[in-house]
């Protein structure tokens, strides 16, 4: 096929709806899709917006727990059913109309009873009107005219606030899971301080991933000194190691959690699982050294670690200081 | 990994017995329709909260020949329909509707950590599309919502609108000639 597809048959292609043969030459031919590409760009665009801007503004906080498979539907009815859509009888409703339309009447009789007493037709006739003239001003002649005045702020017309991309709780599409990765293994090997300072072998040990007890400090020490030494102790200096969750170490905690996004491969294909990624959260909260443990495919595993790497934590914890953490986080894409 | 759609939440062997985790797991994606469609966040609240109220009531006659979010699309369809129909409402609708909800789509692109002119041309192509769903019929609009947002096919279209095949592509095709003549206009 030479011809280049008509508006018609992208449009079919668009849709979901081409002939194979169009299809394939969507693929195919560059000019055909590069013009396919441009479409399914705004749309996939407009697609992403849309989500975003609703994900924004549904509300998280309702509740709908009641009774429920109790036979007493009557809870639950109450709970949804806004008043005003409410079915009542008819008489109740005729009940409310009439009542209405007699306080309406007795309100407008009440009001031409009060404007047909002479002492108010008085009192009307006596208001003064309430205009300010202001006296005039006689205009001298040869004399130049007065300087502007200060010159007044323009006044705008107020503007309701734009709304603030605020982080709210992620809706259903995605879950994550912070795991906590098998604990430090604390039985050392007793070590000799004085011959780890004399060694060179220091980057050897502190590759093990351990702690972060053997870095320049103040005290250049090794660490507390109890038990195996593991940690910097107050004499120790504040290595650059990182720790795990677990003996003294807390977890992060993720403080803001952007959504990851679907990618286009995955969302045709219906695709949906978890992505197991591996992460450093460092002393500021921010993620570091993200790799992917357990890959989806289809550009999931990609957009996770896009996700991911825009969170922030509030770092783990030693002794009260921040520290840099081993984590490992799930990403579930779900399919809405 | 899943690679088949998870069982739909309260829903078993064709009938809802946890009509809780279903509102649940289905509220946010009715309201978005609701809220592409109608562009006014009360009323989107409104009728999702009536789509529910529906959906309750009619529990009973929820067949499994279906699935559930195509059977609770297809009453946030028709109540899309009556509240645009409703002719009385329109003045007050025109009158209430913030401009808020109908000039910012565009500013919730996703950033993607992308450069500043892909996303002012991202902004373009939304605020495009945006326009373009606008002026469409709000037959023609739920259509397209539902294939290019909510990522149905167009059976499942056919059977959330209760129209033909033929003439959901009828009014796809319609949307996105309008889309198309929106973009074009911008270039």
């Amino acid at each position: 096929m030479n011809q280049h597809l008509t508006w018609e048959q992208i449009s079919d292609y668009l849709i979901g709806n081409a002939a194979p043969q169009y299809a394939l030459h969507a693929h195919e031919c560059v000019s055909c899709r590069a013009e396919v590409a441009r479409f399914e760009s705004a749309l996939t665009e407009f697609r992403g917006a849309v989500r975003e801007w609703t994900g924004r503004m549904c509300r998280t906080d309702f509740k709908t727990s009641v009774v429920m498979n109790s036979g007493v539907g009557d809870h639950l009815d109450r709970l949804l059913m806004p008043e005003s859509l409410v079915e009542l009888p008819w008489y109740q409703r005729m009940g409310a109309g009439v009542g209405s339309l007699a306080v309406h009447a007795a309100m407008i009789a009440l009001l031409l009873f009060l404007g047909s007493l002479k002492p108010v037709q008085k009192a009307v006739k006596e208001m003064a009107t309430l205009i300010y003239q202001p006296p005039p001003v006689k205009l001298a002649e040869n004399k130049g005219g007065g300087g502007g005045g200060a010159r007044q702020p323009i006044v705008r017309k107020a503007e309701l606030p734009r709304p603030v991309k605020q982080f709210v709780a992620p809706t259903e599409h995605f879950q994550t899971q912070l795991t906590a990765p098998p604990s430090v293994n604390a039985d050392l090997p007793d070590i000799d301080p004085t011959a780890i300072g004399a060694a060179t072998g220091l980057s050897a040990l502190s590759g093990t991933g351990v702690s972060g007890g053997f870095g320049n400090g103040k005290g250049g020490g090794i660490g507390s000194g109890t038990g195996n030494g593991v940690g910097p102790g107050t004499g120790g200096g504040a290595g650059g190691g990182v720790y795990r969750p677990g003996n003294g170490v807390t977890n992060p905690v993720p403080i803001l959690h952007p959504e990851p996004q679907y990618s286009e491969e995955a969302r045709k294909a219906k695709w949906q699982g978890a992505v197991m990624l591996s992460l450093v959260v460092d002393e500021n909260g921010k993620p570091i050294d993200i790799k992917v443990i357990r890959p989806l495919g289809l550009g999931l595993d990609e957009k996770a670690i896009e996700a991911v790497s825009k969170w922030t934590f509030k770092p783990g914890m030693r002794n009260g200081m921040p520290v840099k953490v081993q984590a490992q986080i799930e990403v579930t894409f779900r399919l809405l | 990994m899943e690679q088949e759609l998870a069982p739909m939440a309260g829903e078993i062997a064709g009938r809802i017995d946890d009509f809780d985790s279903l509102v649940r797991s289905h509220r946010p994606r009715i309201f978005r329709f609701m809220l592409a469609s109608l562009r006014d966040t009360e009323a989107a609240e409104n009728l999702t909260q009536d789509c529910f109220v529906r959906a309750y009531k009619a529990r009973a006659q929820f067949r499994g020949d279906a699935s559930s979010i195509t059977w609770l699309m297809q009453i946030a369809a028709n109540l899309v329909r009556d509240h645009q129909g409703n002719s009385r409402l329109k003045f007050w609708r025109r009158s209430l509707r913030s401009d808020l909800d109908l000039s910012d789509v565009s500013d919730w692109v996703p950033d993607q950590q992308r450069s500043p002119e892909a996303i002012a041309s991202a902004k373009e192509q939304v605020r495009a599309v945006w326009n373009a769903a606008a002026s469409l019929s709000e037959r023609q609009r739920t259509v397209f919502l539902l294939r290019f947002v909510e990522d149905m096919d167009l059976l499942e279209i056919a059977a959330v609108t209760g129209m033909k095949e033929g003439t959901v592509k009828a009014h796809l095709f319609r949307a996105l000639q309008a889309v198309r003549a929106g973009m074009e206009e911008k270039k």
